[in-house]
């Protein structure tokens, strides 16, 4: 085939495939998928699959996206973390005399959402004492902007030690008893356990002092400040908080929300394009090709090969994939890759090519030029090169698009049943993840409807360049 | 003077397609009288199966009949709505019997099965009944009657043209289209479908259409001749005359090319040049680019038919 | 070819397949099996040990005598569980026991029994409630929407059959299954979440009522995803038929268009469409049985999720091995089918007169 040739039958090709509306549209969404996945590590950050399989400290976990707040009632506290640099130091060091240093910082929150934040954690405080047996001592004390103010923890600091309000038991016990003072007496009757066991600490908290706050807090808007003091008793006892980490652990986060394990699932959407379309192209492709191969090479041979050929290829057919893809993965568990699993649908996929081309060979080989081109001397490679392979590639592209949803669907469903690779950040994985931790009947949409639209988008791509390819390039199609 | 089962006048059909009007059929006139065959002739592509099918009522999609009559049995059929032409004229009036190479016998049933359905629709008989009747069609082509419980992938091709031809014959039309009967035939085959035909035309006095495209079976059978080319009657009249005496180039050009079997042949005789285009016909005669005798008026103005002789009309300027 | 050697040959076919899986089936079994009996072995050494405190008392002092008597207690329970034989006569072992139905049992009660065969006997007929309800109205209105789609082609309603089928054959069936809980369950309370039955489950008429209750929404599920495919190929086969000159033939003969559309023309493509169709809803099997176990169905499916879950190689051979056999059977009658409707394979060779 000529370069002008190929050329002349490419515009050809492009005029006829132009007029399928469907099929620009695919190649637009195919566009768009390349370049998310092209551009992941810089919509999101480069590490995501390192650590996409740990726990995402500091990020609060199941929580829908930040843009769910316009389509409530309710507003969700956003997630903030507050370093040294959003402190305001009152004391560092300060000597009060009989060997006791005073350290103090305090930072704001303004409080404009309907719920607060899911938890207040203090963490990093650089403690090296000189004796661990007389530790340091940390107060921590919110001032509200009705002018109350609660002591809510006082306790004992070393190196690493980490402060969650809201799952502090004494944490707990403060709030309540300070909160008490303004409950209707009525609501506490019998229930003082179950009410302090049960209560959302943050959200008292946060609410108004009025009766109900306790079993329905409402909350209470404006400027809280948070004070928090250090005693040091050993000489030689160093505070540091350069290294100080403050979150408040929103009750949203990110594009998408968190799942379980706190990861930022728009992260993991945008990663999970990549092996999306690297495994569904990469098993067509392959599966197509090695097909074309052997329906070719079959056609060609005749006789009783090509009989053994189609035998072998009715039995693969014969086998279900999807029990037997499970079969290995369970048998493998944990050690199964993404190249494993190409590998496997490659191994399932080529049959149904292999039986096409070949029939299509088999009609090229009784045309007369291929005779002539033997009675010429032309040996086999060269025939099937130069005359059959040239009119079944088109169609094979077709054939190509058309696989790629199966692929991708199959690959989607290993991970799904948790058979897929583990260490790759796939929607699969995220799904199956979703299904095990109950994400459905809790109502947690972020996670489950995105990762299964992405599948489908993939899918859908594909399909649409696949039949519009098919109707342009597939030989049996009568045309007016 | 037997009387006039078809008459065809000013007929036109177009095809309206996504490239343009493609003009099959454009203003086609002739009579056919009981018990004749006319063999309509040309090239691939002259619209001469379209003119079949447009006979019939049912021009191929996306064509459309846009004027002119069709009267058989002197009833105008061009007008009329689907389901009466489907209920009364077809294959009751009028009947085809398709090439061979068309795929026109149903897999997936019995030839039995094919052959009765137009008695039991038209006809309203009971399945014995018109089996019986089936089975005498197919004595009558010469096929063994029990191959009504056959099925059609069971036959060899001449089988299987044989009763296309039966079931055409079943409800005895008026008129019969044999569209290009014998052409995916071999020449042993194509003989016996032809003696067949000779035979029914002696025994059932038939109203024939014969299309085909090989002029030298119509010298077998037809009585009338009529030569198309780019949608167009351009020669018309008795077989023998126009096979002795072509009048238009066209023809002459058509029965030159026939290699004769007992005379020397240095050269094929063919006729330069491509079928016309039929959206944008040439001006004029729509032969005159291929025409060896073109002249300036031939290239300006459209010839009509003049008797040239006793029934032998030709569409020519030379005339 | 006539019909009977037709059929001898897909059936050849599909019993090599089904001895060739269950071979297969069996060596990754065995395996896998090697390794669990090994440590359970370990474990039931550690705990004859703990329950006999006197004989531990004597063991750990003499370290020589506690590594024979160990040794010999690690040798008899090998030999118990048979590990002592070659892999490969292990491997045919596990091959005859699986052909022969003797599939062992579970660790632990599912469905309230171990016995692998009884478990998975008590699911295939919900599985089959399940799916074949499914299919079923998936063909019925596959098939009309397709036909009609095929008669006005080009129209409007044709490219949005067009646009359903790839949409919806885009779609993960089981994710659509959870999307389906997401909002008819979870949000709008219409339907359970999941199950067959409620618990305590109804007596009664209402028994009955409560199942199909349940059905709607893992039926819904899989007849949306996969009616808009059937349609589809429906509607493409049935162009292509009513392009043949057959049609057209019989159109001349005056046949009423009815008769032609679903007695010729439907008739025509039903060896391809049934092919085709049964084709891709076998390969849907995978997908809805996936779907089984969101919905928590407790047929297959939920035997699926339970056997990966739990680590029970021995549920998992069995119902593989079901699957594949079941996938087999239904290929077979897709043949047969097709074999049945479409005269040339019926018949035979065409017989020359």
């Amino acid at each position: 085939m000529r370069w002008i040739d190929v050329k002349e039958s490419l515009k050809d090709f492009w005029f006829e495939f132009k007029r399928q509306k469907g099929g620009l549209f695919g190649i637009f969404l195919l566009a768009l998928l390349v370049f998310t996945a092209l551009a992941a590590p810089y919509i999101t950050e480069p590490d995501i699959p390192k650590k996409w399989t740990t726990y995402w400290e500091g990020n609060p976990t199941n929580v829908p996206p930040v843009w769910y707040n316009y389509f409530t009632t309710k507003k969700l506290a956003a997630h903030e973390v507050l370093t040294y640099e959003n402190l305001k130091i009152t004391a560092e060091g300060q000597d009060l005399g009989g060997g006791v240093k005073y350290y103090a910082f305090e930072f704001d929150y303004n409080h404009k959402y309907d719920l607060p934040p899911k938890d207040l954690i203090i963490k990093n405080i650089g403690a090296q004492l000189a004796d661990l047996n007389t530790p340091a001592q940390i107060v921590i004390t919110v001032y509200r902007p009705d002018g109350n103010k609660i002591e809510l923890l006082s306790a004992d600091l070393v190196e690493g030690s980490i402060y969650q309000i809201a799952k502090m038991g004494t944490v707990r016990n403060n709030v309540f008893n300070w909160a008490s003072q303004f409950e209707d007496p009525k609501n506490l009757q019998g229930r003082v356990e179950t009410i302090k066991s049960t209560m959302d600490v943050m959200e008292v908290i946060f609410a108004k002092a009025e009766p109900g706050i306790l079993i329905n807090p409402q909350p209470l808007h404006g400027d809280y400040k948070f004070v928090v003091e250090i005693f040091t008793f050993t000489k030689g006892d160093k505070i540091d908080l350069k290294p100080v980490q403050i979150i408040l652990t929103g009750r949203t986060y990110g594009f998408m929300g968190t799942d379980y394990k706190g990861r930022d699932l728009w992260a993991g959407l945008v990663w999970g394009t990549r092996v999306s379309l690297v495994v569904g192209v990469a098993v067509a492709v392959l599966s197509v090709l090695i097909g074309i191969a052997y329906g070719v090479t079959s056609a060609y041979l005749g006789g009783w090969k090509d009989e053994f050929m189609q035998r072998v290829n009715e039995f693969v057919a014969s086998i279900p994939t999807l029990p037997i893809l499970i079969l290995l993965g369970a048998a493998f568990k944990g050690h199964v890759t993404l190249w494993t699993i190409i590998f496997l649908l490659v191994m399932f996929g080529w049959t149904g090519i292999a039986k096409v081309a070949r029939s299509m060979a088999l009609q090229i080989k009784e045309q007369t030029y291929v005779e002539a081109a033997r009675a010429l001397g032309a040996g086999t490679g060269r025939i099937i090169f130069k005359h059959i392979m040239p009119q079944i590639m088109p169609y094979a592209f077709a054939v190509m698009a058309l696989n790629v949803p199966s692929a991708v669907l199959t690959e989607a469903s290993l991970s799904f049943l948790g058979l897929g690779d583990p260490t790759a950040v796939t929607w699969g994985q995220i799904l199956h993840d979703a299904q095990t931790n109950s994400a459905t009947i809790n109502g947690y949409w972020w996670w489950v409807i995105p990762p299964g639209l992405a599948i489908s988008l993939v899918a859908l791509t594909f399909v649409l360049i696949g039949v519009a390819l098919d109707r342009v390039l597939n030989p049996r199609l009568k045309r007016l | 003077m037997a009387k006039t089962v078809l008459e065809v006048k000013d007929l036109k059909m177009y095809y309206f397609t996504s490239r343009g009007v493609v003009r099959a059929v454009d203003n086609v006139s002739f009579e056919l009288k009981k018990g004749e065959v006319m063999g309509l002739a040309g090239e691939s592509g002259c619209g001469k199966s379209s003119l079949g099918f447009t006979l019939m009522g049912m021009p191929t999609p996306p064509g459309k009949i846009v004027g002119g009559s069709v009267k058989i049995d002197g009833r105008e059929i061009v007008g009329l709505p689907e389901n009466v032409l489907r209920r009364e004229i077809r294959w009751q009036k009028i009947s085809m019997i398709f090439q061979g190479a068309m795929n026109a016998l149903n897999p997936v049933y019995t030839i039995g099965y094919q052959m009765i359905e137009p008695l039991i629709y038209h006809k309203g008989m009971e399945k014995e009944e018109a089996l019986d009747r089936a089975m005498r069609y197919l004595e009558l082509v010469g096929l063994s009657p029990e191959i009504v419980y056959r099925y059609p992938h069971e036959l060899s091709g001449g089988m299987k043209q044989r009763v296309i031809i039966a079931t055409a014959l079943i409800l005895e039309p008026e008129v019969v289209i044999a569209d290009e009967p014998t052409t995916a035939l071999d020449v042993v085959v194509q003989a016996q479908i032809i003696n067949l035909m000779k035979k029914l035309k002696k025994e059932l006095g038939l109203s024939m259409i014969f299309i085909t495209h090989d002029l030298s079976i119509l010298a077998e059978i037809s009585d009338r001749v009529a030569i198309m080319y780019a949608g167009k009657i351009i020669e018309i009249g008795d077989s023998q005359k126009i096979y002795y005496e072509p009048a238009h180039p066209y023809t002459q050009k058509l029965l030159a090319a026939i290699p004769r079997l007992h005379e020397d042949v240095d050269k094929l005789e063919f006729i330069p040049g491509q079928p016309p285009n039929l959206i944008n016909p040439p001006s004029g005669c729509r032969f005159h680019p291929r025409c060896p005798y073109a002249m300036q008026v031939c290239k300006e103005q459209e010839p009509e038919l003049k008797e040239i002789d006793k029934d032998h009309y030709a569409a020519c300027w030379l005339l | 070819m006539g019909y009977g050697r037709y059929l001898a040959i897909r059936l050849l076919n599909a019993l090599l397949v089904l001895a060739l899986v269950t071979l297969l089936v069996s060596v990754l079994f065995t395996k896998v099996a090697e390794e669990d009996l090994k440590s359970s072995i370990q474990e039931q050494i550690n705990m004859k040990l703990r329950a006999n405190p006197e004989l531990m008392k004597q063991l750990s002092a003499d370290p020589e005598r506690f590594q024979q008597w160990y040794q010999s207690e690690y040798n008899r329970l090998i030999k118990a569980y048979g590990l002592d034989k070659p892999f490969w006569v292990r491997v045919l072992e596990r091959t005859k026991d699986t052909l022969t139905l003797k599939f062992g049992n579970t660790k632990t009660p599912i469905f309230g029994e171990t016995n692998v065969k009884k478990i998975i006997a008590a699911a295939i007929p919900r599985t089959v409630l399940l799916f074949t309800t499914a299919q079923i109205i998936v063909i019925l209105i596959g098939l009309l929407l397709g036909v009609k789609a095929a008669q006005v082609a080009g129209s409007a309603l044709d490219r949005a059959v067009s646009i359903i089928a790839m949409l919806t054959s885009s779609i993960p069936m089981w994710w659509f299954g959870m999307i389906a809980i997401l909002i008819f369950s979870f949000k709008l309370g219409w339907f359970p979440s999941g199950g067959m039955t409620s618990t305590p489950p109804k007596e009664g008429f209402a028994y009955y009522t409560d199942i199909l209750y349940h059905m709607v929404l893992p039926v819904g599920t899989i007849v949306f995803v996969l009616f808009g495919g059937w349609a589809w190929t429906t509607r493409n086969i049935m162009i292509g038929t009513m392009q043949e000159d057959f049609i057209m033939a019989a159109r001349a003969k005056g046949v009423p268009e009815r008769k032609v559309i679903y007695g010729h023309a439907l008739r025509a493509a039903a060896p391809p469409i049934i092919t085709m169709t049964i084709f891709s809803l076998l390969g849907s099997l995978g997908g809805a049985i996936i779907t089984e176990g969101v919905f928590n169905w407790p047929g297959m499916g939920r035997l699926y999720w339970t056997a990966l879950q739990q680590n029970e190689t021995r549920l998992l051979m069995g119902v593989t091995f079901v699957t594949v056999a079941l996938y087999l059977i239904s290929m077979i009658l897709a043949d047969l089918a097709y074999g049945y409707l479409d005269p040339r394979v019926k018949v035979g060779a065409s017989q020359q007169t």
